[in-house]
């Protein structure tokens, strides 16, 4: 039986509202300090987990069957559409309300007009990280340096790399040929990308072939595949882990919170005599 | 030169049992304040939850370590 010294106003209203954000159906009931310790407690923990886990441990699908075994691009370079499943960790995380929402509009971001491109929509700049690759594929070298590239006529592009290999010898090449770029959305900070070398044997080109930096709206929560997966587990290690648990954690608190804010408090009003008190803790 | 300090989360590195500490703190309070609405008995017992589990993890990390010695 709800105690009748606690407000509970509308209890469905309060519910949903405690659903998109932790506390504030409690704060709409007026019952202010555990609304302060849900939207403390909760969202600190959720965004612990985001940091620690470099704002990528949510997500709600993951991309699989694209060729992973092929190459470690494919679902980004890959002209089919992508093949996607739930996340389960996402099940938990949901429930944190708007914070984890974002992730279901990039999945649908994701999901429409969304394939690799030839050309770049309008003159770009971007850090590159990759290697270069002679005219069979093989890597002759690591190169790091800004690429500016601008499209060209059809489905060629025009522009330049200036960086410097592994040694640090410096490196100036132009860009001229076909390119291709990453989907637009795709849930890795690093856009999958791979270019046509300018050369004097048209038939045997060089490539460079690496990543560029994705801007933060395309990726922040979209959907990943499992390479991306292991490249976090390879950078962040075990900090990844505990960077899930923690958002996970986040959004199971948060379903008992909405529990409260729609029935009350489980064991009563607290200053029951205490041999009535139940043996909880 | 400033010194590059790297993401936030590597500075925030720690071994990986100490997060257990405040997740268990924030797991307690929301626990309790799910349980009671009286602000003293929320947090006397998130307090009592909190040295109880904290005990108790600390039990299991000793028996797992010492399984593994």
């Amino acid at each position: 039986m709800r105690d009748p010294r606690i407000s509970f106003r509308s209890r469905g209203l309060a519910a949903v509202l405690a659903l998109l954000i932790p506390g504030a159906g409690h704060f709409y009931q007026d019952r202010r300090v555990k609304a302060g310790i849900f939207a403390v407690c909760i969202l600190s923990t959720f965004f612990a987990g985001m940091v620690l886990g470099e704002w990528q441990p949510v997500y709600s699908q993951v991309v699989h069957g694209q060729d992973a075994h092929r190459s470690p691009e494919a679902a980004q370079l890959s002209p089919e559409p992508l093949k996607t499943k739930q996340s389960m960790g996402y099940y938990a995380q949901v429930f944190v309300g708007l914070p984890a929402m974002p992730a279901l509009i990039q999945a649908w971001r994701c999901g429409r007009d969304n394939e690799p491109m030839e050309v770049p929509e309008s003159p770009m700049e971007a850090r590159f990280r990759g290697v270069l690759l002679d005219d069979r594929g093989a890597e002759q070298t690591f190169v790091t340096g800004r690429i500016q590239m601008s499209p060209g006529r059809g489905k060629t592009v025009s522009g330049e790399f200036t960086g410097k290999s592994r040694d640090g010898q410096p490196l100036r090449t132009e860009i001229s040929g076909r390119t291709e770029i990453g989907r637009p959305v795709f849930g890795s900070p690093l856009c999958e990308i791979r270019c046509e070398l300018a050369s004097d044997d048209k038939r045997h080109p060089r490539h460079l072939a690496g990543t560029i930096d994705r801007p933060f709206y395309n990726w922040f929560q979209a959907p990943r595949d499992n390479n991306e997966l292991d490249r976090l587990n390879n950078t962040l290690s075990q900090r990844y882990d505990v960077a899930c648990v923690f958002t996970w954690i986040a959004g199971l608190l948060n379903l008992m919170v909405i529990w409260d804010a729609f029935d009350g408090p489980a064991y009563g009003y607290g200053d029951e005599k205490p041999d009535d008190e139940s043996e909880d803790d | 030169m400033r010194k590059s300090r790297g993401p936030l989360s590597e500075r925030l590195s720690m071994p990986t049992i100490f997060y257990a500490v405040p997740l268990s703190a924030a797991v307690s309070l929301v626990y309790c304040a799910t349980r009671y609405e009286m602000p003293s008995r929320i947090f006397r017992s998130a307090a009592v939850m909190f040295v109880k589990i904290l005990i108790g993890m600390a039990i299991i990390y000793g028996i797992l370590t010492f399984f593994s010695w």
